[in-house]
């Protein structure tokens, strides 16, 4: 290949590159510029606090807000110390290079399993096997579960990433091997945890299909009282509305709901990379 | 952490011991590839038992499997005698985390937790049990028997991090002294360090030689010259010959060892 020839091929891949980031970048633009046009309309005090009516067509969202938070909550409380088990089992006790794999291929399929598919378990193994019923608390599991995998993983990077003359260190001044979870591996994998929670969270906060089928109404569902008993959540009020397009009113709360949901997952996206950025500077 | 060692062991006490540590036919096997063959040394309080010898030889693998940490390391074998206090380090049973305390390691590259520079201090404590005017002094007493206390006096909460490597180092042997060793295994501690940081440890060590029985590998001949009281050359997983600096120095029995020592060139 002579100087010119490598000198198209330089221009080429770099133009590929560049239109594939404007591309991208367009898309995105694309996305959230419609959204907030479309829902910085809907947005008002009024809107953000009162209870919605008409089946959502009329008033505000403030119950969607509010269950959405307390499902991701309860997630988060669920899913949290079993990842933070998993990961310390993981990275500090499975030897087994066999184990490893095996565990490995659990924890990515269960990570790609399709959302709906964890929808229709709860479905079974709730509703008709457990006799539960509706419940959100039912549902806080089905996510827990669903985002297990984003945090083990998160979770395990951040352990393992961690250099052996830590432990090491650790193990020279006489610390056993609880201690050294606690005072070295915990402290320095709890960045990568939250971080994993957050992304985690980010996409559970979005979902409709897991929890459709188990945890949610539609319409008329204020804040539970109990474990049991259904939740509204932003996702399945903007479903119930985009049914309702043909009224005006309907499809600009849909929008206006869509514009809050993104908010909070930019908001949980945020505090993930802040988190990521502190994780990487501590050992730098 | 990664796997728990296959031990082959022989007989738990060394019968008559006088030396703090005393091996005998001590042997290491990494998988099937042996590591140190028929090893048999003895360390002496108030000295400093310096091991020299070229890289790879087993200088290493020696000194970190008498605080038992190269037990994490997957396919570590270990036949033959290694005794503390006339106790075998690798007898069925042995509390491994209290030979540990008892047996204090410092690593060649200055390994410091991302914490503060007393929190370093004190990390081998139990924090819950001490209180906060007992932790002031043992960072006090322990930064003042290293040498570092003047330096860092004022900023004892600054990351340990900030310090320079040789004070990092001397900060990761004041950790080693507050857990109260016997016995400071140190593993090339000033190979990572300039002259002046070198020479810091090496007064330090001529400090402490009379409270602790010191181990100290180097493959720096002249720092060998300088601070040792008792030379042990090792060449491929062997001791060569040992004994008093002066004589190994000056009158070595082997060639491999005068080779070694004068032209600090070693073809075992």
């Amino acid at each position: 290949m002579n100087r010119n020839s490598r000198y198209a091929a330089n221009y080429l891949f770099t133009a590929v590159v560049w239109s594939a980031v404007i591309i991208c970048c367009a898309l995105l633009c694309f996305l959230l510029s419609t959204i907030i046009w479309n829902g910085v309309y809907a947005l008002s005090f009024k809107f953000l606090l009162s209870p919605a009516s008409g089946f959502g067509a009329n008033g505000g969202i403030i119950y969607q807000i509010t269950g959405s938070i307390l499902l991701i909550a309860v997630t988060a409380i669920i899913s949290l110390p079993i990842a933070l088990g998993v990961a310390i089992y993981k990275s500090e006790f499975l030897k087994s290079c066999r184990l490893q794999r095996l565990s490995n291929l659990l924890i990515y399929g269960l990570n790609g399993v399709p959302s709906v598919i964890f929808g229709i378990f709860g479905l079974i193994f709730f509703v008709n096997l457990l006799g539960a019923g509706i419940s959100w608390f039912a549902g806080a599991i089905i996510l827990a579960i669903m985002i297990l995998p984003t945090i083990v993983l998160s979770t395990y990077q951040a352990i393992n990433s961690i250099p052996t003359i830590y432990r090491e260190s650790a193990q020279a001044l006489g610390l056993d091997t609880w201690q050294i979870i606690t005072r070295v591996l915990l402290p320095q994998g709890l960045d990568g945890a939250i971080t994993g929670l957050l992304i985690g969270l980010a996409r559970a906060i979005g979902e409709t299909a897991p929890i459709m089928f188990v945890a949610t109404a539609f319409s008329g569902v204020d804040i539970p009282d109990s474990l049991n008993g259904p939740i509204t959540t932003l996702p399945t009020h903007i479903l119930a509305l985009a049914k309702q397009a043909t009224d005006a009113q309907a499809l600009q709360n849909a929008w206006g709901a869509g514009l809050v949901l993104l908010c909070l997952v930019m908001l949980l996206g945020f505090a993930a990379l802040m988190g990521r950025i502190r994780l990487k500077t501590r050992w730098q | 952490m990664t796997g728990k060692p296959a031990l082959k062991l022989v007989a738990p006490v060394v019968s008559g011991a006088t030396a703090l540590i005393e091996a005998e036919k001590f042997n290491v096997w990494f998988h099937d590839t042996q590591v140190l063959k028929d090893i048999a040394v003895s360390f002496d309080k108030g000295l400093i038992n310096c091991i020299v010898g070229p890289s790879g030889g087993g200088k290493s693998t020696f000194i970190r499997s008498i605080n038992r940490i190269n037990d994490g390391i997957d396919g570590f074998v270990v036949q033959g005698e290694l005794s503390f206090k006339g106790r075998n380090i690798y007898a069925a049973g042995t509390d491994v985390t209290q030979i540990r305390k008892a047996i204090g390691i410092v690593f060649q590259k200055p390994c410091v937790f991302p914490k503060s520079i007393s929190e370093n201090v004190l990390f081998g404590l139990q924090p819950l049990r001490i209180t906060k005017l007992e932790k002031l002094c043992v960072v006090e007493k322990q930064l003042k028997a290293v040498s570092l206390w003047k330096e860092v006096s004022h900023r004892l909460n600054d990351p340990a991090t900030s310090l320079s490597i040789g004070q990092q180092q001397r900060l990761c042997i004041a950790r080693t002294l507050a857990i109260n060793p016997e016995v400071i295994l140190l593993d090339e501690p000033t190979s990572a360090l300039d002259p002046v940081s070198t020479r810091a440890i090496e007064e330090l060590m001529l400090k402490l030689k009379d409270r602790y029985t010191l181990v100290f590998v180097t493959h720096n001949i002249q720092q060998a010259k300088r601070i040792a009281d008792k030379l042990i050359f090792i060449c491929e997983g062997q001791i060569i010959e040992q004994g008093d600096k002066d004589k190994l120095f000056n009158q070595p029995e082997h060639e491999r060892t005068r080779i070694y020592l004068h032209d600090e060139y070693c073809e075992c």
